[in-house]
């Protein structure tokens, strides 16, 4: 079963103030289960380096989630502003807009309260781990990560029953 | 000529001197002093010139021929060669208030009582035989002209004319006359203007008789000085008026620096020109004036001694009276009356000085002190001991004359007028050393003056006085010949077996020795007291403290308002103390007027402005000392502006401390921020590095798994994930490489190896090193380089590099297919220009300077780039900047970017230079 809406509706709800609607149906949700429950999911991928899309592409799709790609933050916004993503796999060092800065502005889009974001560093500091959980990343991964955790991590994340970054 | 018309002359002329006192006193009183002027002043000083000149000369002249000059010749030696030696010692009895010789002495070395008193009673006995002196010129002069006959003229009679001796009554008579001139009034700083007047006039008195005489006898009885000295040297006397060589002139040194002594440190000299000086700038005109009067004075000496000699055909004649008898002998009476006028003049002038200027010693410095002393008598709770010091000096006064007169019956008879003044001089010499040695040296101690003092004048009193005692008979005369108890060594003209010299030269000789050898000696051996070292450092630098004579008075006084504003003034500027007292009393709506005692308020107002000034302690003490009326006296004064001045520089010195400590301070905060900076840049640096090896490792790691996971992935992608693989592996290892060169280039560890170098192959080499990537990029590059292009002197691999690096740039920002590069080379005078042209999107203004840093990645390159390193371009930067060359890149206005280097040519003087 897809879950689709018009290219307008996140932009109308923002304009009108409206509370919106949930965009993954928790029972549904509940009763999803394996690899092809998944392909109900989309994944924003914001990486500009193309090897690591690459990888990221190969193992998400393996696990039936829809794959969308942003090579820089501008590109990001503008998908997101498109079309709201299960989840978003977020560089930090990325052009134009940074990692932080991208998923701040996710934080502060109301259409993407269920977003899930999990950042991902080559730098390896613990003062951006502590910036982007802050900012309301759900999980921060240290590159280079392990595929088969990296792949675990987004399917708890996802099919998670309460949104996680509002506990936080 | 009868005894009554000279006593009455005399009288007249003391009653004429008393008056003119006391008109000048009476001028001054009324604030218009007549003695206000140099030639008075300087007047005043030829009190030198006593009765000794007046007739001492003469007969010393008749006898000894020039010898008399050299007496003269010392004073005018301090006073037109030494001034300064005046200037300073007036300076300082202003500054001190000085009133005696003595008191100079004394205040000099600590304000010790114990010098005082023995300055005084060396002062006293040694001008007991100058008194002596003057008594028995006036006595004799009084005899003669009275007598008056033939045999007179040659011995004068001895016997008494009254009852009692007249060299008694003269005593009393001068006694008495000093008495009321010197004592009339009792403070003894203040100017005697009377005296000094009468002084003066009795200079002019005495001068003008000695030029009637002298005149009378060159011209009255000669034709002139030249028919004088031809008829006195057909008459065998030319010995007295040439000098020769068979004279021994050892005594003129010896009286020459006897006599520049004793214009110094005789009592009276000392009183007259220092003590009642009214102003320092007399003393300029004193130094020419002064030695022109002693020159007029002994202008007739010597013809007069000659006329003497000529008219007295017999050696026994009393030379000392040739100016009475000389008059008389020609039958002018009224002349020889003018002569003894002017001997009277001459004696008085000494006597009345001398008495005044030693009594005030006996009194403030040898019997107050013992007067203090005596707890008994409780002086110092009384009052009013103005009656009570009039009395001291009087009776001093009396005293001392009469000392000259024992003096005169013990010794005189026996001696000349010269011998006895000279006697006088040995004494008065012996001041000499503390006195030049006081202001010139700062070391000089009390015990050192001490010492100098008491043996010099014990020599003295040994080697010319004692034997005046025995030459008179009262002393066996075995004690000049044989010495005491037959002791030879101890022979008064022969000490120590010295017999080469005259009596003088020998006294002389073993006085200073003993007087400045043991003031140097125990000087420089004993440890000087505080107030010593004060009065030592006020009296020798005291030009240094102060501006002028004034000064001296500020500190002095009881709290009346002008002592205060006075006060406060000297601390803070005159007009400011004046503007503030004025507000002071405008503010309270008060009037102060000058002589006012100030009231508490004030007195309150006056400690805190000091305050202000000089700090509160000090301010403290320096009114509190003004309000109890107490004397503050300068050296106090300084002693606190000192340790204020000390204060002052100590915290001068804590601000330049606390300056460098600041200064200090922002060096090391500067070092602070540098490092700061360091440390960061090394963070950046360390996660950019972090950040460049983690990237191509993900890759790596994340396809490995991939590909173990997933053996069913097609053929396809199998292929595609290993070339993955292998890209980012050579990516891994380039950038290793490349971190590894720059840190050695960094750090100064690279390994060049230069050489000269072809460029046009060079660049061959490059580009065929490119050739991949520029056909995977499908751009143009052209290569242009002019001909016979000079060699460049440079590492041949590291140049490729930098080639390869620019261009494989400019390929990453230029589009696929469009894009187009020029490499081009230029010919410099010293250097190749390479330049690398592309037309891509150009680098943003602002990254222009920036884009040579390490890790300094443009985020904005095309999409499927190849992913640099951000180390390409630092790395161009370090190799050229090694070469000696430069980088650089500019934005064409056309669009797309140019990066420039220059790298020396081989045959450039540099290159050469460097290679040798």
């Amino acid at each position: 079963m897809t879950f689709r809406k018009p290219k307008s509706w996140a932009t109308n709800i923002k304009e009108h103030g409206a509370k919106p609607e949930p965009i993954v149906d928790p029972q549904h949700l509940r009763r999803s289960e394996g690899a092809n429950a998944n392909m109900s999911h989309t994944v924003l991928v914001v990486e500009d380096e193309p090897n690591i899309v690459l990888s990221l592409q190969f193992i998400l799709r393996q696990a039936g989630f829809t794959v969308r790609v942003a090579r820089d933050g501008d590109q990001a916004l503008r998908a997101i502003d498109d079309y709201v993503p299960n989840l978003v796999i977020l560089d930090i060092m990325l052009p134009k807009q940074d990692g932080f800065a991208v998923c701040e502005a996710i934080r502060a889009n109301a259409a993407c309260r269920n977003v899930k974001i999990i950042m991902l560093s080559a730098k390896s500091r613990e003062a951006d781990k502590e910036r982007a959980l802050a900012l309301g990343a759900d999980e921060f991964v240290t590159k280079p990560f392990s595929t088969r955790a990296l792949g675990k991590m987004v399917k708890d994340i996802v099919t998670i029953k309460k949104p996680v970054h509002q506990a936080k | 000529m009868s005894g009554g018309i000279v006593l009455t002359v005399s009288f007249l002329y003391l009653g004429l001197l008393f008056a003119i006192a006391q008109f000048v006193d009476s001028r001054a009183e009324k604030g218009r002093p007549l003695t206000r002027n140099p030639y008075i002043y300087t007047l005043s000083i030829a009190v030198f010139c006593t009765s000794w000149t007046f007739y001492g000369s003469v007969g010393l002249a008749a006898t000894q021929g020039l010898d008399f000059l050299p007496i003269y010749l010392g004073p005018t030696l301090v006073f037109v060669l030494w001034s300064i030696i005046w200037v300073k010692i007036v300076r300082i009895c202003k500054v001190h208030r000085i009133t005696s010789i003595a008191d100079f002495i004394a205040s000099r070395y600590g304000k010790q009582a114990k010098l005082g008193g023995l300055v005084t009673i060396i002062a006293v006995v040694g001008t007991t035989p100058y008194i002596s002196l003057q008594l028995k010129s006036i006595a004799t002069s009084f005899r003669i002209l009275v007598s008056s006959s033939e045999t007179a003229l040659l011995h004068a009679p001895s016997e008494p004319i009254f009852f009692i001796d007249t060299t008694l009554i003269v005593a009393i008579a001068l006694a008495l006359f000093a008495i009321l001139f010197g004592t009339r009034h009792i403070d003894a700083s203040e100017h005697h203007e009377g005296l000094v007047a009468a002084i003066a006039f009795e200079s002019v008195v005495k001068l003008v008789s000695f030029l009637a005489v002298g005149f009378f006898v060159t011209y009255g009885l000669f034709n002139g000085f030249s028919d004088l000295f031809s008829t006195a040297a057909n008459r065998g006397l030319s010995e007295l008026f040439t000098v020769s060589s068979d004279h021994d002139y050892s005594i003129w040194m010896t009286m020459t620096v006897l006599s520049m002594a004793a214009i110094i440190c005789l009592p009276r000299q000392f009183y007259i020109t220092a003590v009642e000086n009214p102003d320092e700038s007399f003393l300029r005109k004193a130094t020419w004036l002064f030695p022109l009067y002693l020159l007029v004075i002994n202008i007739f000496v010597l013809p007069i001694a000659l006329a003497g000699r000529l008219s007295f055909d017999r050696a026994s004649a009393d030379a000392d009276m040739f100016m009475l008898t000389v008059p008389l002998f020609h039958d002018q009476a009224f002349l020889a009356l003018i002569a003894f006028v002017g001997g009277l003049s001459a004696a008085t002038s000494m006597v009345i000085v001398a008495a005044i200027a030693l009594s005030t010693m006996v009194c403030n410095d040898l019997i107050m002190p013992l007067l203090l002393r005596w707890k008994g008598l409780n002086i110092n709770k009384n009052d009013d001991l103005t009656g009570l010091l009039l009395t001291i000096r009087r009776v001093s006064i009396l005293l001392i004359l009469i000392l000259g007169y024992v003096y005169y019956l013990i010794a005189s008879e026996s001696y000349s007028l010269v011998t006895i003044g000279l006697v006088s001089f040995a004494a008065a010499a012996q001041f000499a050393p503390a006195i030049i040695g006081g202001i010139f040296w700062k070391g000089a101690s009390y015990r050192g003056a001490l010492a100098g003092l008491a043996l010099g004048f014990l020599v003295w009193l040994y080697t010319l006085l004692l034997p005046s005692f025995a030459q008179s008979g009262w002393l066996p005369l075995s004690f000049i010949t044989d010495g005491p108890y037959g002791i030879a060594m101890l022979k008064p003209y022969a000490l120590f077996g010295m017999d080469g010299f005259d009596r003088l030269t020998h006294a002389m000789f073993w006085s200073m020795l003993l007087n400045i050898g043991a003031y140097w000696v125990v000087s420089l051996l004993t440890q000087q007291t505080a107030i010593e070292r004060i009065q030592g450092t006020l009296f020798v630098d005291v030009f240094g403290h102060t501006d002028d004579e004034r000064d001296s008075r500020y500190w002095r006084g009881s709290a009346t308002v002008a002592d205060l504003q006075q006060l406060v003034g000297r601390f803070v500027g005159v007009q400011r103390a004046a503007q503030a007292f004025s507000d002071f009393a405008a503010d309270r709506d008060i009037n102060l007027r000058k002589s006012q005692t100030a009231d508490a308020a004030l007195l309150d107002f006056a400690e805190k402005m000091l305050a202000g000034a000089i700090g509160s302690a000090t301010a403290r003490v320096m009114v509190g000392s003004v309000v109890k009326g107490e004397i503050v006296g300068l050296e106090e004064v300084y002693r606190i502006l000192d340790e204020t001045s000390q204060v002052i520089e100590y915290s001068h010195r804590l601000e330049q401390k606390s300056a460098e400590l600041e200064r200090a301070t922002a060096q090391l905060r500067n070092a602070n921020e540098r490092l700061q900076e360091l440390d960061s840049l090394k963070d950046h640096f360390l996660s950019m590095v972090s950040h460049e090896l983690r990237t191509p490792l993900t890759s790596l790691r994340a396809f490995g798994e991939i590909l173990v996971d997933n053996p069913e992935v097609s053929p396809e992608e199998r292929t595609q994930f290993l070339n993955v693989i292998i890209k980012e592996s050579s990516r891994l290892t380039r950038l290793i490489d490349q971190l590894l060169d720059l840190a050695r280039m960094e750090a100064g560890q690279m390994d060049w190896s230069l050489d000269t170098v072809d460029m046009e192959a060079t660049l061959r080499e490059a580009m065929a090193s490119l050739a991949g990537l520029i056909k995977e990029n499908d751009v143009i590059v052209d290569v242009q380089t002019p001909d016979d292009l000079p060699k460049v002197r440079a590492d041949r691999d590291q140049l490729i590099q930098v080639i390869i690096n620019l261009v494989s740039n400019a390929i990453k920002f230029c589009d696929k297919s469009q894009g187009r590069i020029n490499v081009s080379v230029s010919v410099a005078e010293t250097m190749l220009e390479v330049s690398v042209a592309d037309n891509g999107k150009g680098i943003p203004e602002n990254m222009l300077t920036r884009i040579f840093e390490k890790f300094h990645q443009s985020l904005d390159r095309g999409e499927d780039k190849p992913q640099g390193s951000g180390l390409g371009l630092a790395i161009c930067r370090e190799i050229v900047t090694f070469h000696g060359g430069q980088v650089g890149a500019v934005n064409k206005p056309e669009g797309g970017a140019v990066f420039t280097f220059t790298i020396p040519r081989a045959d450039s003087l540099d290159v050469r230079l460097s290679a040798e």
